[in-house]
């Protein structure tokens, strides 16, 4: 075990080498053999679940943390250094991320079979994965945020796998645009914290920016900073922009929804299990330096709610099933992000490993589905799919039953969760998240009723999905439904928190069967409502009509369905502000920039012109500069030696 | 004798000068390399004047044979051409050689004499001296023929011989640049020379 | 006044030969670029290397007449112009059987 604990790096390296190898291959045509890519993905990506899985056993027994640290490059006194963590955070990580690509690189081969792209399609697969897999290991911030542009980057580009629709590629360079917003705070974030703790790290025998100093670290700067806690603050809210651009939070959340233009194994691999829970993921890492802020913690605890909010609101009128799910994804991110803020540390890492599982899952599943109807994502033409594809129709009711908080995983997360910001205090902050709990059973019941139950509506036929996209399917309800209850720590079972957490101090939790119970009928009565609403024999029963249901709370209705008019600002915004300011500056550059430019080239031009007076061919020419050249340097000579 | 040296000088020069300047302004080519001739036996004089008599005798039979022997070749073998309109060329960089060889000429003027203040026998800034009379009659009557070669196969023997190579490679050169490339250099039977 | 113009008119000594070299170099430099024929231009040249071969002669006469090192490299440029003129003429030649004129205006491959 300790083998593979010094060779984590491996782990990291694997899918680099896999890319490098699929991109040649392919580019130069060695070979055109899918088989031949699959296994190799897929292979190295089980090795990696190998190797995590021996790392989360090494991590369960020892409580300090493995760190291996190579110096990068040296600027003067700064020292930057790549490196490999291998603690317990970083070992529950790797094994969701290499696990839950392993069963997505499978379903993908199956999926994008048809597809020209199918092994760029890996490639860039196996370059999210390195980026991924070296963000989970980074041992310090600055190595944390190469990778996070990496996974940036990759996320880009399948994003924009299919370039030539333009939606796709409209749908990639905002989702950049907006991550390098985010960025651009981490970055400056990062560097205001260097900056005041240049000093500590000088004298520290850590790496620069090092995670396992990170405490001390931050100390540090709140003492160097101690006369403006602002400053503090405002250190910390920057770095937390990465986070909010890169996890979706509430300003900058419009990317994740548009994301969905890519493939649906990739809204399900990046943009729902792995790395827009990096975001998460980071704040975790980073979690020493927003302890020491309040206000921080405020601003990340309301950001975490607002979007939870929002996600759901919106989530609720979406007729497209993956938009559906994306909003959901903002939501459940946002239960995370809260869960961190209010000081819920450990409920919220459990919530992002349930959260994978599921989501991905739920993301598959309706990959499924608009497989099976040739690219019918919109839930209008679905319906009644059970009768078609059971298998698929099951494991989607069980990651709704997951997600909503009945009784399977997701149940255990969030009352963790729940019982988290009951013992930090955070009353109103509890209220919103039952509240959002609610409306989560609301709205994923009703993709599941509109998508799998009642009638037919579409016009293509429904195929059955093939047992290479089933397969994963299963597999995944497996950890989706029990893995919150293998790890809640109650009845003797294991405690994620204890895991989790070992330095942290652990919230004894008040063992009342009340907070449960409540999170269990809110779910509950959104799953009811759902029922009512989207089932028509019941709704028959009930005799309701869901257009005059829908005219009653128009005003509701249209806010959602505008997305919160949040788009619409932006893009007002943009026309208004940032277009004017761009085109004086491109006026600038048109007439003042590029006019110095020109008329350097006209001088050049014109010199050139004289100069070809002389370039005549004739040899006597030429003596004449010549000795024109030598008279003058005698006459210059002269006048220097006599005078 | 002073005057008498100081006459044959003027004469020379004049002579030099005149001849020199008919090279270059004569309209006829065939003029000019007569002028020419004259050039170089004005300077063998000038150099009889300055005790090189072996230079002297170089220069008429280099110079005033050898190479004006060759430039009338080159004349008669190119002398199908219209001479007349080859006289000077008409074009700006005719003013400018006017130019610059008169500021060239003034500059020169102005270094040599020290600005213009040291034109008398006694100026100094060569650390020139008058050679004693005693090495005058020495030279005078033994020649420099001597001491030349002396210098030759002695001192300058590595730059003697360099030269002798470099004779051999123009001497070649000049064959190579010149034959015709279907001409047969060893067998003369075959065909020597066409005419253009 | 006269007197002195007089004595330095004729007292010849190394300013006048240099003067005299310099002359010559300005008249060789003349031919050398106004000239239109190319022979003219060769003839330029060696009226170019005879003045300098009257520097020589005077330096050595006036400042080295023991040694006389100027007239030994006096010979060695009467060599080098010796073989110069011998190339001149075959480069002439080869110039003239391919584009048949000798006037520098009308040769200009230089120009490419």
């Amino acid at each position: 075990m300790e083998f593979f604990v010094k060779n984590a790096g491996i782990i990291a390296l694997l899918p680099l080498w896999v890319f490098l190898i699929i991109m040649f291959g392919q580019n130069l045509s060695i070979y055109e053999n899918k088989k031949f890519t699959l296994w190799l993905t897929a292979t190295s990506t089980f090795a990696g679940l190998i190797c995590s899985s021996f790392i989360l056993a090494w991590t369960m027994s020892h409580n300090e943390p493995y760190i291996q640290n190579f110096i990068w490059l040296e600027a003067g006194y700064i020292k930057l250094s790549v490196g490999v963590i291998v603690d317990n955070l970083s070992a529950m990580m790797l094994m969701v991320v290499t696990s839950v690509s392993l069963l997505i690189q499978i379903y993908s081969h199956e999926y994008m079979n048809k597809d020209e792209g199918y092994h760029r399609f890996f490639a860039y697969l196996n370059l999210f994965n390195f980026s991924m897999l070296g963000l989970v290991l980074s041992t310090n911030l600055f190595q944390t945020y190469i990778f996070w542009e990496l996974v940036g980057v990759s996320s880009y580009l399948l994003i924009g796998f299919w370039f030539r629709r333009p939606s796709a590629s409209s749908a990639a360079t905002k989702a950049f645009i907006i991550n390098r917003i985010g960025d651009c705070g981490l970055l400056l974030g990062i560097l205001g914290f260097l900056f005041f703790s240049i000093i500590f790290w000088l004298n520290s025998s850590d790496v620069f920016l090092g995670f396992s100093s990170l405490p001390q670290a931050a100390k540090y700067v709140y003492a160097a900073t101690g006369s403006t806690p602002m400053l503090y603050t405002i250190i910390a809210v920057l770095i937390f922009l990465g986070p909010v651009a890169k996890s979706a939070q509430f300003p900058l959340h419009t990317w994740l929804p548009d994301a969905m233009e890519g493939p649906t194994p990739i809204s399900a691999l990046i943009h729902a299990a792995t790395m827009v829970a990096a975001g998460v993921y980071l704040i975790a890492r980073v979690y020493p330096i927003f302890e020491l802020s309040n206000d921080a913690m405020t601003i990340i605890a309301w950001t975490g709610a607002i979007t939870a909010i929002m996600g759901a609101t919106i989530a609720i009128t979406q007729q497209d099933i993956k938009k559906a799910l994306a909003y959901s994804t903002c939501s459940q991110l946002g239960f995370m992000v809260m869960a961190m803020g209010a000081g819920a540390y450990a409920a919220g890492l459990f919530h992002l490993m349930t959260h994978a599982y599921f989501k991905a899952m739920l993301f598959l599943c309706s990959g499924a589905v608009i497989h099976g109807l040739n690219n019918q994502q919109d839930m209008k033409y679905m319906g009644g799919l059970r009768k078609h594809m059971p298998a698929v129709a099951y494991t989607y009711l069980i990651g709704c039953l997951a997600i909503s908080g009945i009784f399977l995983s997701g149940f255990w997360s969030k009352e963790e969760i729940f019982s988290g910001l009951l013992a930090n205090n955070h009353i109103v902050l509890l209220i919103i998240a039952l509240i959002v709990a609610g409306m989560t059973s609301f709205y994923m019941f009703r993709t599941y009723f509109l998508t799998f139950e009642g009638e037919y509506r579409g016009n293509e036929h429904p195929h059955n999905a093939s047992k290479v996209i089933t397969l994963p399917l299963i597999i995944f309800a497996i950890p989706s439904a029990i893995i919150g209850f293998i790890l809640c720590g109650k009845f003797g079972l294991p405690s994620f928190d204890n895991f989790i957490s070992p330095t942290h101090e652990i919230v004894e939790h008040s063992e009342n069967f009340i907070l449960p119970v409540i999170s269990l009928i809110i779910s509950l009565a959104g799953f009811g409502l759902a029922m009512v609403l989207y089932v028509d024999k019941y709704r028959d029963k009930l005799n309701i009509n869901l257009d005059n249901f829908i005219q009653k709370v128009k005003p509701a209705y249209n806010f959602s369905t505008n997305l919160w008019y949040i788009d619409k600002s932006y893009y007002k915004l943009i026309d208004y502000m940032v277009i004017p300011v761009c085109k004086l500056m491109s006026n600038f550059d048109k007439y003042i920039v590029d006019g110095i430019v020109n008329l350097i080239a006209l001088m050049t031009g014109f010199s050139g012109w004289v100069l070809r007076l002389f370039q005549n061919g004739n040899v006597q020419t030429y003596a004449t500069i010549l000795f024109g050249g030598l008279m003058l340097l005698t006459f210059v000579l002269t006048i220097y030696w006599l005078l | 004798m002073e005057v008498i040296y100081n006459l044959f000088f003027y004469l020379i020069s004049f002579v030099l000068i005149i001849s020199a300047l008919g090279v270059v302004f004569m309209p006829r080519i065939v003029y000019s390399a007569v002028s020419l001739i004259l050039a170089f036996i004005s300077v063998a004089g000038i150099f009889v004047m300055l005790n090189a008599d072996f230079l002297a005798i170089t220069q008429i039979i280099v110079y005033a044979v050898g190479i004006t022997i060759i430039l009338i070749f080159a004349i008669m073998l190119t002398g199908k051409i219209s001479e007349k309109k080859l006289w000077i060329a008409f074009a700006p960089r005719t003013l400018f050689a006017f130019a610059i060889s008169g500021a060239f000429f003034v500059t020169i003027l102005f270094a040599i004499t020290d600005g213009f203040k040291l034109v008398a026998r006694e100026s100094n800034i060569f650390s020139a001296t008058l050679p004693s009379l005693e090495t005058i009659e020495t030279l005078q009557t033994e020649g420099t023929t001597g001491i030349i070669g002396k210098a030759l196969f002695t001192k300058y023997v590595l730059p003697f011989e360099v030269l002798s190579l470099l004779l051999i490679a123009a001497m070649l050169g000049a064959i190579v640049m010149t034959k015709k490339s279907g001409d047969n250099l060893i067998n003369h039977t075959t065909k020597t020379i066409e005419e253009d | 006044m006269f007197m002195e113009i007089f004595s330095v008119i004729f007292n010849v000594g190394l300013t006048h030969y240099l003067i005299l070299g310099a002359i010559m170099f300005c008249i060789g430099l003349l031919g050398l670029i106004i000239s239109r024929n190319v022979i003219r231009v060769l003839m330029s040249i060696e009226i170019l290397l005879c003045s300098v071969n009257i520097n020589f002669a005077a330096f050595a006469n006036y400042v080295d007449i023991n040694n006389i090192q100027g007239q030994i490299f006096a010979v060695f440029i009467i060599a080098v112009a010796a073989a110069e003129a011998a190339l001149g003429l075959a480069i002439l030649l080869s110039l003239y059987r391919n584009k048949p004129t000798i006037d520098t205006e009308e040769i200009s491959e230089l120009k490419g």
